[in-house]
């Protein structure tokens, strides 16, 4: 195949979070600093259908702040959760929003299962008559975010899984770049719910002690919610931006509807495809936060998936699912955001819940954070059901705080 | 774009079913007189097509529409070898994704059920079968109101990222999910259920067939490009 044509770089410009580690941004870097595993048993999941009530759930102090800059009872939490991450990180772009045309900022959403809590509701009611926000639609959930946030560009909803969140950040980079927009707002978002507690409970995959990614006594996952926002532009149009993306590969596994492959063929494929479209050699990353969920084969494919494409040359590896559990559609996008913030404040990632490598871990496990300054290239990846996988490069040169 | 290729077209709805290589077949007739399936459940894939499908009967509607959109589609690379399938990739819209799965998942509580709780199913259960490792995207939309999925595919053959791309347009709404969302639903559609795929390949895999996708073509949906395609030719 020849070789893909480079992409130009994308610039990041904002940032906005609301997680388990708490509302805002600052929060989640302060949770990265100090290697914080913010899961916690939820009391609404206590009773019920469930393998465990360990959670990452946004806290509840947290919640009253999101409450407080939506107080429109109308909406979900899946919304006001969306829409204060979404307002965080388009305040931070005011620089280059400034000089866009509304109609040339787009909104790229990400979600696996968009308001579930209201489908469950209208099921339970028995077929009730209508829809009270909408929200079951991932599409139209995508509508009243960009209505809200003003951008009044092309919108897109992605589900594709775990690696939905990396996709839309890579969707949000192709609008850019294909000229459909010169801002984008791409929001990841999923909720904790029976759903999807009660979903990953039948398939006997969550940890009732906690994710532990890599570690030789890990059990599965825990689930967590929150959404993620970064606003890109292009690099000509950014100052000082927060990081650039720099390059994306997608696979698919061909194997297994929800097992990871075997030999982690298709991760490193992703990969490759990543780092080939970048032009950046595997010697030059300097850090991966992998997907790291803390399941038996999902850490097992990762680690070969990350040894077959670096070998004896692998950068340290951390995963945060153990810090505030697989946030599903959001997961790609909230991570992307740790990756940047730790990065700009010198910080390299641990990975909460890692205790004793599994002998099938990759070799450069990090288990707590650290302070480094020598760092440019970051890998950030996903896998998910539908044998799915995603990789991104972010280049994070001269993005210091 | 002009280095993009629609090789074949392909649907399933309610009053028949057909591609670029067979045209337009009514679905056999009902004790009503009519030729109208409104259970895409009821299709059978023996019926349509020679070789079996593994476990069908534990897969969603949604997932048995793309694969049967795809079944048509697939003589175009029926003679594609392992390396060349893992640069193929499928690009798919659906409006209201696996919502008729998410109701029955709440009723059962069943993992068999959960597993297609997802609209990337139908992604993944098309590379299985086919041996397919390209990039992929799903977007939920009643239209297109970002970019057109025929567009996205188009994109990633063209900056290099696969040589052939698959598009889907896959809707699998029930009885129970129109009482459900009601006036929620995409009211665009007259139809509860449906599939078009496309088959789009780059220079490398073009042998001369097919029509090239033109600016009109990709801004335009998959639905009017597949009529226009099944019809022509």
């Amino acid at each position: 195949m020849d070789r893909p044509v480079p992409v130009e770089p994308v610039a990041v410009v904002g940032l906005g979070v609301v997680s388990a580690a708490g509302d805002g941004s600052a929060a989640l870097l302060h949770a990265v600093r100090t290697n914080r595993i913010a899961l916690s048993e939820c009391e609404r999941f206590a009773d019920g259908p469930y393998m465990t009530n360990r959670v990452g759930t946004v806290p509840a102090d947290a919640w009253e702040a999101v409450v407080q800059a939506q107080p429109n009872r109308a909406h979900a939490r899946v919304y006001r959760l969306a829409s204060r991450a979404a307002t965080e990180a388009m305040q931070q772009a005011q620089a280059p929003l400034a000089s866009a045309d509304p109609d040339r900022v787009g909104l790229v959403l990400s979600t696996t299962k968009a308001d579930i809590e209201e489908l469950t509701s209208c099921v339970r009611r028995e077929n009730a008559p209508s829809i009270p926000g909408g929200h079951i639609l991932s599409a139209r959930l995508a509508s009243d975010l960009a209505v809200e946030q003003g951008a009044c560009g092309p919108i897109q909803c992605v589900s594709v899984a775990c690696i939905s969140g990396l996709l839309a950040v890579q969707q949000g980079a192709r609008m850019i770049l294909s000229g459909a927009a010169d801002v984008v707002l791409v929001v990841g978002v999923d909720v904790l719910s029976h759903f999807v507690v009660a979903g990953f409970s039948t398939l006997r995959s969550l940890d009732p002690l906690g994710s532990r990614p890599f570690d030789k006594a890990r059990q599965g996952l825990s689930l967590g919610e929150g959404a993620g926002a970064i606003v890109l532009c292009r690099s000509d149009r950014a100052a000082t931006p927060l990081a650039r993306i720099r390059g994306w590969g997608v696979s698919n596994d061909a194997n297994h509807l929800t097992g990871p492959s075997r030999d982690g063929s298709g991760l490193a494929l992703a990969i490759q495809r990543a780092l080939r479209l970048s032009g950046v050699e595997p010697g030059a990353m300097d850090a991966i936060n992998a997907h790291g969920t803390g399941t038996v084969y999902n850490d097992r494919m990762e680690a070969l998936a990350l040894q077959t494409v670096f070998g004896d040359g692998m950068p340290p590896v951390s995963s945060c699912k153990g810090m505030i559990g697989h946030t599903l559609g959001a997961a790609g996008v909230i991570e992307c955001a740790l990756c940047i913030l730790a990065t700009r404040a010198h910080v390299m990632p641990g990975t909460p819940g890692f205790t004793d490598a599994d002998p099938d871990a990759p070799a450069h496990i990090l288990r707590e954070a650290r302070h480094d300054t020598a760092y440019r290239w970051v890998l950030k990846t996903n896998s998910g059901f539908g044998g799915t996988n995603s990789a991104l490069v972010l280049d994070m040169g001269g993005c210091d705080e | 774009m002009n280095e993009v290729t629609i090789k074949a077209a392909s649907y399933l709805t309610p009053e028949g079913y057909g591609s670029s290589h067979i045209g337009h077949q009514a679905w056999p007739t009902n004790e009503d007189g009519s030729h109208v399936c409104t259970d895409p459940m009821s299709i059978s894939w023996s019926s349509l097509f020679p070789s079996p499908c593994a476990r069908l009967g534990s897969k969603d509607a949604l997932s048995r529409l793309g694969l049967m959109a795809v079944e048509l589609l697939a003589a175009g690379f029926a003679d594609m070898t392992d390396a060349q399938r893992t640069e193929v990739g499928i690009c798919m819209v659906t409006p209201t994704g696996s919502i008729a799965t998410d109701i029955q998942f709440l009723g059962d509580l069943s993992p068999s059920t959960f597993i297609y709780t997802l609209p990337s199913g139908v992604i993944g259960e098309v590379c299985i079968r086919h041996g397919l490792r390209g990039p992929s995207l799903c977007l939920m939309s009643g239209a297109d109101i970002g970019r057109s999925i025929i567009a996205e595919a188009a994109e990633r053959i063209a900056m290099g990222e696969a040589e052939a791309m698959i598009c889907l347009a896959c809707e699998a709404r029930n009885p129970a999910t129109e009482d459900i969302l009601n006036s929620a639903l995409d009211k665009d559609s007259d139809f509860c259920w449906y599939v078009n795929g496309l088959y789009l390949t780059g220079k490398a895999m073009d042998d001369g067939t097919g029509r090239a996708v033109s600016p009109h073509m990709a801004a335009a949906g998959i639905r009017r490009v597949c009529q226009e395609l099944c019809e022509r030719e």
